[in-house]
């Protein structure tokens, strides 16, 4: 009971937190103060008091899909297990209700940006549709690899590895970090995959899709795409913690592990320019590549 | 531990697919030179003194520092850095490496159980570059890449001959590696002359002699 | 002693021939080679025949069996013919000094290597030297350093090295089917058929091929051959179609005896049939449109490379055929080769339609285009007509009847092909010829005449009567095939 209220507070609160630390590290780098860290809540409650700006072409799909996307992540981030070994809705093959769900959310937001009827924001959905599809093959590849290492086919299979591995498990465990990793840039839109600061039609792909948004509705998707983000970063910290701890030891570690999670990103983001558009497919595929050898690797060495 | 080191030598061959730069390719050499010293510290348990300082400077010293300085020093009399787009985009390229990875995996399952191989991942991965080495030396424009095709070929030959149970006699493997020298330097030259006799050192310029119209 | 008397007087010379750059002593010394090559090889032949043993320091890696002194005495005639001819192909060249020393030194060393991989008796020697051979015929390829010729230099040695680097792989997969014995000399590897883990061997045979089959220029890897022997000057053509293409079948030869031994050889023959079916179909389309005379012969080699493969993949007497065609096919396409010299001098032209009516210009070469055409297409009294025959015979008894049929067609078409330019060439007329200017001052020496003449009456001679030695002597080697 305990455990369910703080992964709630976390859902709520951690988001804004883990955006705040990512703009203060890129603001550290650059050698400026910067923003202070509760300055993305700052900014969604500034949101929620104004009023909305809707395009005349747009349809009800548009005014809808925000709601629908915050929903489903939402509904992602209670399937996904926070800072307690076991998530709040603990389902047998919960990976691919959560994987799925996320498309959902995913596919309403690429057709809300459609819905606008400018081909800025249809430029903006067509890219960031590729890149999904290419970090799709490498979640289920990475899920089914730990899936085949543990035979348990749900989220709490990913803290058990930690417990009983062997050399292969590390190398199961390093995967699955930086599968996910790179997971969180390409969901946050993040350096290298997209740069959230620009605002050059040559090189926005998730900005470019939210751009026709204003009050309620970006507040909702700007948290949206930060919970995502946290969401992955948590699923980074059940690979990495072993799930046999202690109550506040796990709290603790957990906050720790998202928190250099976030310092990375943000220490990624200064130091390394984005890649090219056409380079940017190569980099997301290799993840899948190298979870395929990884995946037949362990198929040959448990199953001959 | 083995295993995850052949698994390392199967991602230079995955980054090598999608390595648009000449300098990487060839830290890749090295890189997998590296790798096939260390791989055959694990494998050969038994091997006498001499046969083992022999290939330890064979992979150390050779594969890792020669072969790759030499080719750098060519790139440099040829002032090629990069490779031109190849035949077919860099991403069907590394799908394609992905799938013939996949399938050396899948000879080593079969390797394990009908043939009876003791190492299967190394050999299951050795042929798997040796036919990946192979793809690339068809897809890449450049002659240079060619060579490190070849090179990297050679790499996946001397996997197989560490996975294979039989210890290769210390005759042999001097042989194979003095023909792998003597060819890459004799490989290097014949590439620095085709660069100064054509300007170019790209593989459309081997169309000079045909069967239709021979002019002489 | 002999053998290493055979290994080393190539090098020594080479040294000399370094430090002392003179054209007469380069000829000299290649012709005095050729010479002692010869007679080191009747010696061996005569010694093997008779049970002498000769005693020798490195007896033990390199051997003469009833099988390579076949080859080894090839090659021995092929360089002495070759040598002769140099001598006087240097001077109808103009090569200066330092040119023709590095061209008697490349070939020194090239037969060298060759001699190497022939004699060798360990598997892994042979292969070190068959590899050997690749690159120093590389430096003569590129010999006359144009733009084409380092093209086919660049593709040689680059497909080469790729296929010996295969040929590789299947000397490794070899050593892991016989799981307790550890070395590769020929000995031992014939030593126990039974002990082979048939699934390897077929697997190591299949890489084997393919690789070696590249050196040996069976299709589908044939694709360097056309390049790299039209562009070579002639004498070397010579040597490379002559020699090197039985020195790389020989090793094919040697794994294929252990596949006969273990009983596992079906999947090879079929392998090697149809690879000898693909190279005559591949001659067949292109020969026909073929505008280069010097092409032209490397895919007529091609062809009958083809026709061996055949042959030893049918078994029986198929394969004393196909010893008896890859003796005399060395003989007649390197005086076929070298006789193309003579007109490449002559005319300064590569292309077929360029040269007509060398009748005209020199009677004694057109005669021996012709001649020498019609040893190569296997008209009687050539003996190659007797190896196509029972090659047939042989397929015959095998009741391979389709394969019968697209051989003989092939084959009939091949004839026509190589005859059409050949005639052309010879005594044709054409209406360019007035405009060419031929370069009827320069006087071949004898030289360049008469190896080509001595081959075509040995090939005469032999076509009508074999003599029995040499029947017995194909016989033991085809027992060892």
């Amino acid at each position: 009971m305990f455990e369910i209220i703080t992964d709630i507070i976390l859902i709520l609160i951690l988001p804004f937190l883990f955006i705040g630390v990512i703009n203060k590290t890129k603001a550290f780098w650059g050698g400026r103060k910067g923003p202070s860290i509760l300055q993305s809540f700052y900014d969604c409650i500034r949101l929620f008091k104004k009023g909305q700006v809707i395009s005349n072409t747009a349809s009800f799909v548009f005014c809808m899909y925000p709601f629908v996307v915050l929903g489903t992540t939402f509904f992602a981030a209670l399937l996904v297990p926070f800072a307690f070994s076991t998530a709040i809705i603990n389902i047998n093959g919960g990976f691919i209700l959560f994987a799925y769900v996320l498309g959902l959310g995913k596919f309403m937001s690429l057709i809300g940006a459609l819905d606008v009827g400018s081909s800025f924001e249809g430029m903006g959905a067509s890219r960031e549709a590729a890149f999904s599809a290419m970090v799709e093959p490498a979640f289920f590849i990475v899920m089914a690899s730990l899936a085949a290492m543990t035979g348990n086919f749900s989220f709490g299979s990913i803290s058990s590895l930690m417990t009983h591995a062997g050399s292969l498990g590390y190398l199961m465990i390093i995967l699955a970090a930086i599968t996910f990793f790179i997971i969180i840039l390409v969901e946050g839109c993040r350096v290298p995959v997209d740069d959230p600061n620009t605002h050059l039609e040559l090189t926005m792909i998730h900005e470019v899709m939210i751009l026709d948004n204003s009050g309620a509705d970006l507040a909702m998707l700007t948290y949206s795409s930060a919970l995502k983000m946290v969401i992955f970063a948590s699923l980074i910290a059940n690979v990495i913690l072993p799930d046999d701890l202690f109550f506040t030891h796990s709290l603790i570690y957990y906050l720790l592990i998202v928190f250099v999670i976030a310092l990375l990103v943000g220490t990624l983001e200064s130091a390394i320019a984005r890649l090219r558009m056409s380079r940017v497919l190569d980099f997301i595929f290799i993840m899948s590549s190298i979870g395929l050898t990884i995946l037949a690797l362990v198929a040959v060495s448990l199953f001959s | 531990m083995e295993d995850t080191l052949v698994l390392f030598f199967a991602f230079t061959m995955l980054y090598m697919s999608v390595a648009s730069r000449l300098k990487s390719s060839i830290k890749m050499l090295c890189l997998q030179g590296l790798l096939l010293f260390l791989i055959f510290n694990q494998l050969s348990a038994h091997v006498e003194t001499f046969n083992y300082i022999f290939l330890a400077f064979e992979t150390l010293v050779i594969k890792m520092l020669v072969i790759p300085i030499f080719i750098w020093k060519i790139a440099k009399k040829n002032e090629t850095f990069t490779d031109t787009e190849p035949s077919m985009p860099r991403f069907y390229s590394l799908v394609i490496a992905t799938l013939i990875l996949f399938f050396g995996f899948i000879f080593a399952a079969i390797s394990r159980h009908h043939l009876l191989v003791t190492n299967p991942i190394p050999f299951g991965i050795s042929i798997s570059t040796i036919i990946l080495s192979l793809f690339f030396i068809t897809v890449r424009k450049k002659i240079l890449t060619a060579i490190i095709g070849y090179i990297m070929m050679e790499n996946g030959i001397f996997l197989l001959s560490l996975s294979i149970e039989k210890e290769m006699p210390l005759v042999v493997n001097a042989g194979v590696l003095l023909d792998l020298f003597i060819a890459v330097f004799v490989l290097g030259f014949l590439v620095h002359r085709i660069d100064r006799t054509f300007d170019k050192d790209t593989m459309d310029v081997l169309v000079q002699l045909k069967d239709s119209e021979n002019d002489d | 002693m002999m053998i290493e008397f055979i290994l080393i007087f190539p090098l020594l010379s080479c040294i000399a021939l370094i430090f002392f750059k003179n054209k007469t002593l380069s000829s000299c010394l290649l012709i005095i080679n050729a010479i002692a090559l010869l007679i080191a090889s009747v010696t061996l032949c005569y010694a093997l025949n008779n049970g002498i043993k000769i005693p020798s320091l490195v007896g033990h890696y390199f051997k003469v069996d009833d099988l390579n002194i076949l080859f080894f005495l090839v090659l021995a005639t092929v360089f002495l013919a070759v040598a002769i001819y140099s001598s006087g192909y240097v001077k109808a060249v103009n090569m200066h000094n330092k040119k023709a020393t590095y061209y008697s030194v490349g070939i020194l060393l090239f037969v060298f290597s060759m001699t190497g991989a022939v004699l060798s008796s360990n598997m892994a020697l042979s292969w070190v030297f068959l590899e050997a051979t690749s690159l120093t015929s590389a430096y003569l390829i590129y010999f006359e350093k144009t733009k084409q010729s380092l093209e086919a230099t660049w593709k040689y040695v680059f497909i080469c090295s790729i296929g010996i680097s295969l040929g590789f792989v299947g000397i490794i997969l070899l050593t892991a089917s016989l799981p307790s014995i550890n070395s590769l000399f020929f000995k031992d590897l014939y030593a126990n058929p039974s002990l082979f883990n048939h699934l390897w061997l077929n697997i190591g045979f299949v890489f084997f091929l393919i690789g070696i089959g590249t050196k040996a220029g069976l299709a589908p890897v044939h694709s360097w051959l056309p390049d790299a022997h039209s562009e070579a000057p002639s004498p070397v053509s010579a040597l490379l179609s002559g020699v090197l293409l039985n020195t790389a079948l020989l090793l094919i030869l040697r794994y294929f005896h252990i596949l006969n031994i273990a009983e596992c050889a079906s999947y090879g023959k079929f392998l090697l049939i149809c690879m000898g079916i693909l190279s005559i179909f591949i001659t067949c389309v292109f020969v026909l449109r073929v505008k280069n005379y010097k092409r032209m012969l490397a895919y007529s080699s091609i062809e009958n490379m083809g026709i061996i493969a055949i042959g030893v993949g049918i078994g029986g007497i198929g394969v004393y055929a196909s010893l008896i065609h890859l003796i005399f096919h060395s003989l007649a396409k390197s005086s076929f080769f070298m006789t193309s010299g003579n007109i490449l001098i002559r005319f300064r032209s590569k292309r077929i339609d360029n040269i007509s009516e060398i009748v005209r210009s020199d009677s004694y070469t057109a005669w021996l285009w012709m001649l020498c055409f019609v040893a190569i297409a296997g008209i009687p009294p050539s003996p190659l007509f007797i190896s196509e025959f029972l090659i047939i015979k042989a397929l015959f008894e095998a009741k391979h009847y389709l394969i019968i049929l697209i051989f003989v067609i092939l084959i009939a078409v091949i004839i026509f092909g190589i005859a059409r330019s050949v005639i052309n060439m010879s005594f044709g007329k054409s209406a360019k010829m007035d405009e060419l200017d031929i370069v009827d001052v320069v006087k071949f020496s004898w030289t360049m005449y008469l190896p080509q003449t001595i081959l075509l009456i040995i090939l005469a001679i032999s076509g009508v009567y074999l003599w029995p030695f040499i029947s017995t002597m194909i016989k033991n080697a085809a027992s060892l095939i």
